[in-house]
């Protein structure tokens, strides 16, 4: 039997409930600021890889999940720890958030996706927007990360939250934090 | 967000021992403190004797260039009794100076040393190419990343400060390891080189009007290294450091009389090195012969590699751009409730996720609380 491999679509939600809904995930699973995302990923039947995920490409920073105990994430081996785990908890987001529809539709199916998409795709376009979202909400949830950002500073909250420079400025940013 | 290309490169590895330290210790430690001296000397001279001796040696060649002549050597680590050095180096010219300087300071050095505490050198080098198939790797400190420092990526940015400040670095790769096997063979006579460092420098010695470069090379029976080309015979090649021109002139004699050459002819020697390189799929370093020659192309290994950084590159680039736009809208432009009626599609996934990490995680006293709390 061919495998259905299906691109994840945007649900619509809005950035404020997918951070929210991301950071009570974090919250039901103890993940902390700074914990090991990798240990996570191991613990609940998830593996991860590096380098392609094969097929002719080179799509590294992407998912194939054929449940949500029976996935693969691929990170790039040029790739800093810290990229690698904004990158972890983006594919996480398209896991626990774009699956189940695609279940809904086939539940053969296997989800597979990229950090590469098409710009003209509205609905792929949000699916990573939803990613994204959920990424920032889960590694740097809103309370600490404001307490964490005025008392430590960037440099501060890139260390303990184990995030780059560049999230966490982006982070600090969309929370008003700076300008 | 644009990121900066790693060039290739090639890195010479120096390394020299203080023979005899131990035993020196053993004999004088307990009644003398002699042996802070030896080693207060060593530490303090043979760098900058080296230095001393590589600006000497780009004085008299021509062809050397001016940033070639600008460098220094680096130290790169300290281990007890060793010194190791690296640079980077930009051409095969740039290369023999390096070398012939080391050949001329572990003499110098050595008969000083010899002629105070009895002790001498002995020495060791090999070269490898960055960031592929060896890469520079540093301690994380801060928010540094020990791959690619405060980038996302390596970028030639990183790869400079390994340049600049080597003693901040570690490097891993065959390269490295082949290396610092070979170095078991080295003598006070015999500066063991490695088969790639040997090649190169045997075409340094062919164009030796261009490179200045003339030291003589000693092929000795091939070895089989624990680890290294799949336990196979390895080529052992030294360049001659004897430092006692009697002793050298009965070596010559010697050699004559078992019909021996005292030397390896160079040109056979780059011969079948290349072909043992090529054979065994060992990394060949490619430099131009001197500063002023065009850029010679890097190899294929590292046309892969670059090909593929540019592909992460530019992916990269490109999630950072939708992250920002992300971040930059609220997204509501569409209906939205608290739980999210959009994100109910979800949950069943989410409660198996729960659920899976809570079975893994039995053993913590920390028990996660019910999806429906």
């Amino acid at each position: 039997m061919t495998v259905e491999l299906m691109t994840p679509t945007g649900l619509g939600a809005s950035k404020a409930s997918v951070e929210k809904f991301a950071e009570d995930i974090a919250k039901h699973v103890g993940f902390m600021p700074g914990d090991s995302i990798e240990e996570l990923v191991e613990r609940v039947g998830g593996k991860l890889e590096v380098g392609s995920s094969g097929g002719g490409d080179a799509e590294s920073g992407s998912i194939v999940a054929s449940a949500v105990d029976d996935f693969v994430i691929y990170v790039s081996r040029h790739t800093s720890l810290k990229r690698d785990r904004f990158t972890i908890a983006h594919e996480l987001g398209h896991l626990l958030l774009h699956l189940d529809p695609i279940k809904k539709t086939n539940s053969h199916a296997v989800m597979r996706a990229t950090r590469w998409v098409d710009e003209n795709d509205q609905q792929q376009k949000r699916a990573e927007w939803e990613a994204n979202w959920f990424a920032a909400g889960f590694l740097m949830p809103s309370e600490h990360f404001v307490k964490d950002y005025e008392a430590l500073g960037l440099a501060g909250v890139t260390a303990k939250y184990g995030v780059s420079t560049t999230a966490a400025q982006i982070r600090a940013k969309s929370l008003g934090l700076a300008p | 967000m644009v990121f900066d290309q790693p060039a290739y490169r090639v890195r010479l590895f120096l390394s020299v021992d203080l023979t005899g330290s131990t035993d020196f210790k053993a004999k004088t430690g307990h009644t003398s403190l002699t042996w802070l001296k030896a080693f207060q000397k060593f530490y303090g001279e043979f760098p900058s004797m080296f230095e001393g001796n590589y600006h000497k040696a780009c004085c008299e060649i021509p062809d050397i260039g001016g940033d070639e002549r600008d460098c220094h050597p680096k130290v790169w680590k300290t281990i007890g009794d060793e010194i190791l050095f690296v640079n980077r180096v930009d051409s095969i010219t740039h290369l023999g100076a390096y070398v012939s300087a080391f050949a001329q300071t572990l003499k110098d050095f050595g008969g000083d040393i010899y002629d105070i505490h009895k002790l001498n050198t002995k020495g060791n080098g090999w070269v490898a190419a960055f960031p592929s198939p060896n890469c520079s790797i540093s301690l994380s400190k801060g928010t540094d990343d020990p791959l690619s420092g405060s980038s996302e990526l390596l970028t030639e940015a990183f790869e400079k400060q390994v340049d600049e400040t080597p003693h901040k670095y570690d490097f891993l790769g065959k390269g490295i390891d082949g290396g610092f096997r070979i170095s078991r063979n080295s003598t006070i006579d015999t500066f063991t080189i490695s088969p790639a460092l040997a090649y190169l420098l045997c075409r340094a010695k062919r164009n030796n009007e261009t490179t200045m470069f003339d030291c003589d090379f000693q092929f000795h029976e091939p070895q089989q290294l624990k680890g290294v080309v799949g336990g196979n015979y390895y080529p052992i090649v030294s360049i001659d450091t004897n430092r006692d021109e009697q002793q050298k002139k009965i070596y010559d004699l010697q050699a004559d009389l078992l019909q021996q050459p005292a030397s390896a002819d160079f040109a056979k020697l780059a011969e079948y090195l290349e072909r043992y390189i090529d054979y065994h799929r060992i990394e060949k370093p490619a430099l131009k012969l001197a500063n002023g020659n065009a850029d010679v192309d890097p190899p294929e290994h590292y046309q892969r590699f670059i090909s593929e950084w540019q592909a992460e590159a530019t992916k990269l680039s490109a999630a950072i751009a939708m992250e920002e736009e992300a971040s930059e809208t609220d997204g509501s432009s569409v209906k939205d409730s608290v739980p999210p009626a959009n994100l109910t599609d979800a949950l069943s996934t989410v409660h198996k996720f729960i659920e899976l990490f809570g079975k893994s995680n039995t053993a913590k006293p920390h028990t996660p609380p019910s999806p429906k709390d």
